[in-house]
């Protein structure tokens, strides 16, 4: 897991910003990408005793079984983190409630957690205008993010949809806010046995874009140059 | 990794509940269904068994499959009724919702399994393989395998197309219908919904402790002007409820009455998108004479699982026997002495070194 991390240079560093944007393209899922960033956090905030860290995953989707089992493959189990009390779900897609209703729901919850070191995870933050929610009303909570939660690091994840105006709006201005984007796109012309996809890494203050392979093997996810072949 | 390891963390996990936390009961054993070991996965039949193993063995349990109608909708509904009938014969209760056609006539179109109709299987092998063998004569008398051979009660049959379910066989299945009576023109999604989601709280939520059955939902003609209201918001809410439950979906999405980020919208939510595209007689010269339409897979599913499934090939047909639906692999005929495509080629320069060989003029011979 902390391979993926090391291959794609993202250090502490990238997650003492405010906001980290992951971007999966259509029909991709970039779950791992998610993972390997939690997983990276708690490496990083673990060591220091003193110093508590905890993971919140709002979940705007019922995905959790789904993200548990791709934590398994790379031996993270999410089940055992709840159980521990480093990781706190908070389900939104049963309510139906206001934007504003659902977004002081996230704020008590985060507030309620005493822990020094916090991650934030928005997951398929694209479900938001799914659910009838208007663009002007999902870009609030968007502010809210970013004005009230900044002394944590919040990772947003979205996917992106060139057919779709709103989604593709709705992505712009979650990179913008973002310091690190993180891209994760499929093979344009298909399917490949060599490449999975590819991903796009880049800190918009430092200017830094790079780009890397990654193919999905039975024991997780391998990542290497273009131009290199998968070592696994 | 050690072997205990995987066994307790990485083979089947059944739907989970996020609030309390607890495994769903563990049914390894459910009618109609098989294990997929690799994807931590429990799957059923599509009904088209040349279609399972395309779409990475069967359809997930807890997912939604969308398909694109084809013109006219008739391979479609054929599709959905493949869909309906492997369930009815394997004992899973039906959910059908249909407006373009009452889904009481719909349940009654449904197919009979090849076993359950006990048709002699030489009358579906074509009359020239009944014929004596004239080279390999030794082999005359030998007992024939039939690899799609298939018991009732297991995962993938075989259908008769000509033939419709008998009523008795009907009258014993568990079917709801949506609408039950043709009360009022329309029907908002929003019941649609609450229909759905009853029936899934009451007995196939995964917190359900006694069942034993996968529910199959089949939604025909979805997104055609006949249903009204949110359809991304319906899908989105379907998603969410089959996600936690012993049930699956098809879905037959009306396109052409749709805008192209709404199709792409209910894609995304869906987990298996397919799409079938009818050849008019005007296409179907050449290459694809023998096929009625092409296939695509839009999108594979991911549960559980990093990537998806890779199929042998993107380009699919299908064709409609009289009795089968077959969706298979899209190859070229054999290219014959006398074949249009042929003369096409040899109309065509061809490029070769010395200018000999080819008795035509070649133009770019050097």
């Amino acid at each position: 897991m902390s391979d993926i991390a090391k291959a794609l240079n993202l250090s502490w560093e990238c997650l003492q910003q405010t906001c980290v944007t992951v971007e999966e393209q259509e029909h991709m899922d970039a779950s791992f990408m998610i993972l390997s960033l939690v997983n990276l956090f708690l490496k990083e905030t673990g060591d220091n005793k003193e110093s508590t860290s905890h993971v919140i995953m709002v979940l705007f989707q019922n995905n959790f079984q789904h993200l548990n089992n791709i934590g398994m493959k790379l031996f993270m189990s999410l089940k055992s983190l709840v159980q521990s009390k480093k990781l706190t779900l908070l389900e939104m897609f049963s309510e139906e409630s206001s934007v504003e209703d659902k977004f002081k729901s996230i704020h008590s919850s985060v507030s309620s957690i005493q822990a020094k070191d916090k991650l934030i995870i928005f997951s398929n933050l694209n479900q938001l205008t799914y659910m009838g929610t208007p663009e002007t009303d999902v870009f609030d909570i968007i502010l809210y993010v970013k004005n009230t939660l900044s002394e944590h690091t919040c990772v947003l994840h979205c996917t992106h949809n060139k057919q779709d105006s709103v989604m593709e709006n709705l992505n712009n201005a979650v990179k913008h806010l973002s310091s690190y984007v993180i891209q994760v796109s499929n093979l344009k012309t298909g399917f490949c046995k060599e490449i999975s996809g590819h991903i796009n890494v880049s800190n918009k203050y430092k200017s830094y874009k790079k780009t890397h392979h990654f193919l999905f093997t039975s024991r997780g996810v391998n990542v290497f140059l273009p131009g290199g072949i998968s070592t696994r | 990794m050690p072997f205990k390891y995987l066994l307790e963390n990485v083979l089947i996990k059944t739907p989970v509940n996020i609030l309390t936390m607890s495994a769903a009961p563990r049914f390894t054993s459910l009618p109609g269904t098989k294990v997929s070991a690799v994807r931590s996965l429990l799957l059923t039949s599509t009904g088209i068994i040349t279609l399972d193993p395309i779409i990475g063995g069967g359809i997930p349990i807890g997912s939604i499959v969308l398909l694109e109608e084809d013109e006219g909708s008739t391979y479609s509904k054929l599709m959905m009724k493949c869909f309906l009938s492997v369930g009815l014969s394997c004992g899973h209760p039906l959910f059908i919702a249909s407006q373009k056609q009452a889904p009481q006539s719909l349940a009654k179109e449904l197919m009979p399994s090849l076993e359950e109709t006990n048709m002699p299987e030489h009358k579906l092998v074509p009359k020239d393989s009944q014929d004596e063998l004239k080279i390999a004569w030794r082999y005359q008398n030998s007992p024939k395998f039939d690899s799609t051979k298939s018991s009732p009660s297991s995962f993938s049959q075989l259908f008769d197309l000509s033939q419709i379910v008998s009523e008795e066989t009907l009258g014993k299945a568990s079917i709801k219908y949506f609408p039950e009576s043709v009360d009022k023109d329309q029907f908002t999604y929003d019941e649609l919904f609450s229909v759905i989601q009853t029936l899934i709280l009451e007995r196939h939520h995964v917190d359900h402790p006694k069942l034993k059955t996968v529910l199959k939902i089949g939604l025909l003609g979805l997104g055609s002007d006949l249903w009204q209201g949110d359809l991304v918001q319906f899908m989105y809410k379907l998603s969410n409820l089959i996600k936690s439950s012993y049930a699956c979906v098809l879905i037959t999405l009306s396109t052409s009455c749709l805008e192209p980020s709404t199709v792409s919208r209910c894609q995304h939510l869906a987990d298996i998108a397919l799409r079938l595209d009818t050849l008019s007689p005007g296409d179907r010269d050449h290459y694809l004479n023998e096929y009625h339409g092409l296939f695509y897979i839009t999108k594979q599913t991911s549960m559980n699982s990093l990537g998806v499934h890779i199929p042998d090939s993107n380009d699919w047909g299908f064709k409609l026997k009289r009795r089968r639906f077959i969706i298979e692999k899209l190859h070229l005929p054999p290219e014959l002495q006398d074949s249009k495509q042929r003369e096409q080629d040899d109309s065509l320069p061809r490029i070769s070194c010395g200018g000999s060989g080819s008795s035509k003029a070649a133009a770019l011979d050097f």
